[in-house]
């Protein structure tokens, strides 16, 4: 035997005499190798990716957009949601973003710490009109839905309204209206709680003068605060009738006052076949409305109490409205955007401040969107006269300042969390191509991450 | 010698004979689990995938199934293997003329064997993570997700927590079902069906329900995406099964009460005169 061969199997010999009295231990070092891996991808997964890319235009200054701070929250939702969840929050100044890994597991949103109350209006089930027997069963193909079908000569709609935690009963009423000798037909599922009526057919400019108005977002529900008061509007719009349909006894729409004890009073009655309430929120120590008298818009101010204090007509009709908000800023400035039927997605902003204790129209913009747009916000710099918005549409986000000349800074938010929406764990069986993909299915896509609680502000010019 | 240095001489010299006897088998087991997932993933076209993300890896089957067919083909044949033992050498009578404690004969078996389970987690963790690279490099020209690996892994928690757990809750399922598995072929492999019988009933039981419930699932998602008005579990067993035992985590109690109970009844045989 030559000296390396000797060598070779002196050293094979020594490193099984060492494993014949140390390879109990591997068990111990596996057990801390997998925990160490564990522990290393964990980490991973608080790293979430998010930029911001300016799309146009590429020479514009982007000297406007360091006044303006947004953020939103990084959130993980899903039907199989752990207590582990990870969350984000999302900080940016200008052009400069950043992310922060949250600890704790769930945050209540913006829109519960404001509003306590909740506001319901719903279509009730009724027995003897909509029966659920086979003649009335109606099953439809790709994708395949069953459910109840019938025409019913009047809808009775729940009017509750009511405190979200203490259950404390604030309003809770039945309107029971006619739906005219036609009737109407409604869809109901074996839940008795789902009534859906298929309003259709008053959606359009041509039914009625708030037919293309009815299936807007309203931006803040109609719930508002004043100190500790809350206030809620009612009107035809959230009926999705006609106004002219909605003949009831006593004029219950309008606004009305829920007291901090609980205590409901109606401030303002109209009768909403020639007048409704189209917008409603808190302006200091008063209230603000945009309001439409058969079909002729106007921004009202109203006191705490309901006393009409001022009224500036807006140059506007509502039969051709397709959205209309209505956002007060504490600096006093209002901002209305709308968009209107002739111009699809793009919309126009109309800005108010006060002058002399009097409402007046400080400047008007347009801004062309591409896409739907599911959420936005928008805050209005009245030193440098420019608008600041941030867009919620399909998953992204999109960052803007305008101008009454015209756009001067965009930019879109991507981040990990954009193509989730797309994973939807119902749909997942559908998509399936074989049995194998079938059969693997419920273990695909099952943890998924939402943005919400997005806001944007100006900050200090001198910054 | 002391008698910790006594036992752990023993039990590794044991675990080391184990490894020499299994080594040749193991290390074919090893080569299909590294080969056959990444070369299914190498033939597979990512055309037409979603950007960034990893599910290709589930729904290839060769790629996905290869490691749970692999750990139960491994639990079959370490049954075997200590079957065989007995049946061929007759190794409980040569046992009892060592000069070694017999719970030190168990405690090795079962040793090598969570051993063995772990090296399998840590090469599944490796093959998963090499098939994301081959994922992102067949994706040209297509953006990538920045934290892709650890998404594809979030998004598919109930297949990746069997070989890599990122949560502590993950990592103690993961602990227990190996224990459970080498305590029961241990158990079963020396003593045979017959003297298992509780341990073995539990575990078909367990098996047979999570089978239901999973295959349920399966079966509802189906029903749901055309008529949602069906119910989604009829059977209240069922549902109280899926949501208290699977859901909520109590089949961790079960699984440790089944490995006291296992270990109970190994050193109950170990202090018997003959095996």
């Amino acid at each position: 035997m030559d000296g390396i061969s000797a060598l070779t199997a002196c050293e094979k010999e020594s490193v099984v005499i060492g494993m014949k009295k140390y390879a109990m231990y591997v068990v111990v070092g596996c057990l801390l190798f997998s925990s160490f891996i564990s522990a290393f991808v964990f980490r991973l997964g608080r790293n979430t990716h998010v930029f911001l890319e300016v799309d146009v235009p590429r020479n514009q200054s982007t000297k406007q957009i360091k006044n303006v701070e947004y953020g939103f929250r990084i959130g993980e939702e899903g039907v199989y949601l752990r207590p582990t969840s990870y969350q984000w929050r999302a900080v940016g100044q200008g052009k400069q973003l950043a992310t922060k890994f949250i600890k704790q597991t769930y945050e209540p949103t913006v829109y519960e710490e404001m509003h306590p109350y909740t506001y319901e209006l719903e279509v009730l089930y009724d027995k003897d009109t909509m029966p659920k027997d086979k003649a009335h069963r109606k099953i439809i193909d790709g994708p395949a839905h069953s459910f109840y079908e019938a025409t019913v000569s009047s809808l009775t709609y729940h009017f509750k309204l009511q405190k979200t935690h203490k259950e404390k009963l604030g309003i809770d009423t039945t309107v029971t209206i006619p739906m005219g000798k036609e009737g109407i037909l409604v869809t109901y599922l074996d839940d008795p709680s789902s009534v859906t009526p298929d309003y259709s057919a008053f959606a359009g400019s041509a039914q009625h003068r708030l037919g293309n108005l009815i299936n807007a977002p309203s931006g803040n529900s109609g719930l508002v605060s004043i100190k500790k008061d809350s206030y809620i509007m009612v009107n035809a719009l959230q009926f999705k009738l006609p106004p002219k349909m909605i003949q009831t006894d006593t004029p219950i729409g309008g606004i009305y006052k829920i007291a901090e004890n609980g205590k409901v009073t109606q401030i303002l009655a109209t009768d909403m076949r020639k007048e409704n309430v189209l917008a409603l929120n808190s302006y200091g120590n008063e209230l603000l409305a945009i309001c439409e008298k058969e079909g002729k818009v106007s921004i009202r101010v109203y006191t705490a109490d309901g006393t009409l204090k001022q009224e500036t007509p807006i140059p506007l009709e509502a039969s051709s409205l397709t959205l209309l908000q209505l956002q007060t800023q504490a600096d006093g400035v209002v901002v209305i955007p709308y968009q209107r039927i002739e111009d699809g997605y793009a919309m126009q902003f109309l800005v108010f401040d006060k002058e002399k204790g009097k409402l007046k129209q400080l400047d008007a913009m347009q801004y062309k969107v591409d896409e739907e747009v599911y959420d936005f916000l928008y805050r209005y710099d009245k030193k440098d006269n420019v608008l600041y918005t941030l867009l919620h549409g399909n998953g992204s986000l999109y960052l803007t300042a305008l101008n009454q000349k015209g756009t001067l800074f965009h930019a879109s938010i991507y981040g990990d969390y954009q193509e989730d929406q797309r994973l939807a764990v119902t749909t997942k069986g559908l998509a399936a191509n074989s049995m194998y993909e079938v059969l693997i299915s419920p273990l695909l896509n099952t943890g998924q991450r939402d943005i919400s609680d997005i806001y944007l502000e100006i900050v200090d010019h001198k910054n | 010698m002391s008698t910790w240095r006594k036992h752990r001489e023993a039990i590794s010299k044991l675990m080391y004979y184990h490894f020499h006897r299994v080594g040749w088998i193991y290390l074919l087991f090893v080569i299909v689990l590294i080969a056959l997932p990444l070369i299914a993933l190498m033939g597979q076209d990512f055309s037409y995938f979603q950007r960034g993300y990893y599910n290709d890896f589930l729904l290839t089957p060769f790629a996905a199934m290869t490691f749970p067919v692999l750990l139960i083909l491994w639990i079959l044949y370490s049954i075997f293997d200590l079957k065989r033992l007995s049946w061929k050498y007759n190794v409980q009578d040569r046992e009892l003329i060592l000069p070694l404690s017999r719970m030190d004969l168990l405690l090795a078996d079962v040793l090598f064997l969570i051993a063995s389970f772990y090296i399998f987690y840590f090469l599944q963790t490796l093959v998963y993570y090499l098939g994301y690279q081959i994922y992102t490099m067949k994706g040209n020209g297509v953006e990538l997700l920045h934290n892709g690996f650890f998404l594809s892994i979030y998004r598919t928690p109930e297949y990746t927590e069997l070989f890599l757990p990122i949560t502590l809750a993950g990592f103690i399922k993961q602990l227990l079902l190996t224990m459970t598995c080498s305590l029961c072929i241990v158990s079963i492999g020396r003593f045979g069906f017959k003297k298992n019988k509780l341990t073995t009933l539990v575990l078909i039981f367990m098996i047979l329900m999570w089978g239901v419930i999973y295959f349920y699932a399966v079966y509802n998602m189906q029903v749901m995406a055309t008529d949602y008005t069906k119910t989604i579990m009829p059977n209240r067993f069922l549902i109280w099964y899926n949501d208290y035992i699977l859901y909520r985590g109590y089949y961790r109690y079960i699984l440790g009460i089944l490995c006291i109970w296992m270990v109970f009844q190994l050193s109950r045989h170990a202090k018997k005169k003959a095996w």
